[in-house]
């Protein structure tokens, strides 16, 4: 009898140790794991936050180079409408006005030329910086972020090591594509703007009202290539100008078919169009010479739904070792030494945490973004598990 | 002799079973205080991050003074990149779970002793709009820099 009892007693005993050990094992390992996750969603966040920054930094040099081509649109307009009233007046010295207007012409056309051309520097210098300032800015975030994550995390946890996913790292996020729609806000402001045809009469009178204003609505097109740096240009076409479109309309006044029509003034706009920006010095073409660069716009048609913003950051590290030798010898007292010895505990454990930015207005142009619609984190706390 | 010995054996399965209770107990304890230190912590910096408070450092984002273009006349710096400028926050939280349990000493006098058990988070904040710190970046508020500043009027 006592005997038994002194076998169940060392069984018991073994039992209960071996109860213990393993729940203060699994215990360690639930607080390892959530370690790590709570790692994982600190450096996606980071990250996330970072890239985010970025983004609102780009949004707010779209905004900056919009500001820059207004004014530029508008002194191209004067000094073009200047020209063409010089064009009908100088000709016809005895008609009454028009040796006023000639005069007028020859006496301020310089200080015209002189705004133009302090505009233009400007204008193009801008946008070839911010270009370039944008289109590292992002890259540029992404690496600081990561290289402090790692700093954080080895002071925190050295033998942790973090891994990341980042679309920055693999390709490009961000295009040159929207140089036009740039121009073409930057037209819209300038149109309501007391900048328009500020140069009459001030220098000079205007025979040929709305031109200026006709013109603002039409340079975004025969300035700003409407395609990313390097797609083959498209032929210009200006049915904002009043002359362009009554000539094309004059070609195919014959065409009575609507279809024949319609391509008829395809290509008469196009000729017509060609031929105005040649009569005002501008070639037929819009190239990114003569605006310098592009305001920069997500590669991605819709970025909120895009992986082009969103990252992953993946934290892994083995248990404690303490914990997997007590592992191990629980085991091994249990079944009385029949278990091969388990190496689970000595591999890494792996967390992942996702995070994204985004546009909460997610619509309109990504140049006109109001500041209070900037893309900002959220769902950083989204965490994936991947591996035990 | 029988008697005494099976006495002493099972004072000694009880006395197992007591050792083993209050060991269960004492790691439930443990378990829970750091249970909840980190569930509190978690909280606290998805709340805190979520309103930008309790701020633990700023970051430049890399992109300081120095490595940024000059912008023409008309528009200062601190117009020009006030996203630039903002730095990145990122928030902190530190909870602590402590009790005070009386505990026996090997002399069999009792004494309190303190138990407690520290849990830490860091999250980075959202970024806040870039008009909330800077004069604000719409178009039509730059362009008048530029306008009124240096094209406006021929005289």
């Amino acid at each position: 009898m006592a005997m038994a009892l002194t076998f169940a007693q060392v069984f018991l005993g073994a039992l209960t140790v071996g109860i213990g050990l393993s729940r203060g094992v699994e215990a360690d390992l639930a607080f390892h794991s959530e370690d790590l996750t709570g790692e994982a969603n600190y450096a996606a966040s980071r990250l996330a936050a970072g890239h985010a920054h970025a983004t609102n930094a780009i949004a707010d040099d779209n905004v900056l180079a919009v500001a820059a081509m207004a004014p530029r649109l508008a002194i191209e307009a004067d000094n073009i409408t200047m020209d063409m009233n010089a064009a009908i007046a100088c000709p016809q010295p005895l008609t009454p006005g028009m040796q006023e207007i000639c005069a007028a012409y020859t006496a301020n056309k310089p200080r015209a030329l002189a705004k133009l051309g302090w505009v233009r520097t400007q204008q193009t210098s801008m946008w070839q910086e911010l270009e370039t300032l944008s289109a590292a800015m992002d890259k540029v975030a992404g690496a600081h972020a990561r290289d402090d994550i790692g700093a954080t995390l080895h002071s925190l946890d050295p033998s942790a090591h973090v891994r990341f996913d980042d679309p920055t790292q693999l390709r490009e996020t961000w295009t040159g594509r929207s140089a036009f729609t740039g121009c073409s806000l930057a037209s819209k402001d300038a149109l309501s703007s007391p900048m328009t045809g500020h140069a009459f009469p001030i220098l000079m009178p205007n025979l040929l009202a709305g031109l200026p204003q006709a013109l603002v609505a039409g340079l975004p097109s025969a300035m700003c290539p409407p395609l990313p740096s390097g797609a083959p240009p498209k032929p210009v076409k200006l049915p904002e100008i009043p002359s362009v479109m009554e000539k094309a309309k004059k070609r195919c006044e014959d065409k009575q078919d609507k279809q024949r029509r319609d391509d008829c003034m395809d290509k008469a706009l196009e000729d017509e169009s060609a031929a105005f920006l040649k009569s005002i010095g501008l070639p037929p073409i819009a190239t990114f010479a003569m605006i310098g660069g592009s305001t920069r716009a997500p590669g991605a048609l819709n970025p909120n739904i895009s992986d082009d913003f969103r990252i992953a950051a993946t934290v892994m590290r083995p248990a404690d070792a303490r914990s997997a030798d007590i592992a191990e010898s629980a085991r091994t007292l249990m079944s009385f030494g029949n278990v091969e010895t388990p190496t689970e505990l000595r591999r890494d454990v792996v967390r992942t945490s996702s995070a994204k930015w985004y546009f909460p207005s997610g619509a309109g142009p990504f140049v006109a973004t109001p500041p209070d619609q900037r893309a900002f984190v959220a769902a950083w706390k989204h965490t994936l598990t991947a591996g035990r | 002799m029988s008697y005494v010995t099976n006495m002493l054996e099972t004072a000694a399965i009880i006395g197992w079973f007591a050792v083993v209770l209050a060991g269960t107990k004492r790691l439930d304890n443990a378990v829970t205080a750091r249970r909840t230190a980190e569930t509190d912590a978690e909280n606290a910096a998805t709340i805190a991050a979520a309103r930008c408070g309790n701020v633990l450092n700023v970051d430049r984002l890399g992109l300081e003074t120095s490595s940024l273009p000059i912008v023409p006349p008309g528009l200062g710096y601190r117009q020009a990149f006030p996203a630039q400028q903002t730095p990145l926050r990122h928030t902190f939280s530190k909870t602590t779970n402590a009790r005070v349990q009386p505990e026996d000493l090997p002399d069999g006098s009792a004494e309190n002793v303190l138990h407690s058990v520290t849990a830490t988070r860091q999250l980075s904040c959202q970024d806040i709009p870039q008009s909330t710190p800077t004069p604000d970046a719409r178009i039509q508020s730059l362009r008048t820099q530029i306008w009124m500043t240096n094209l406006r009027g021929y005289l």
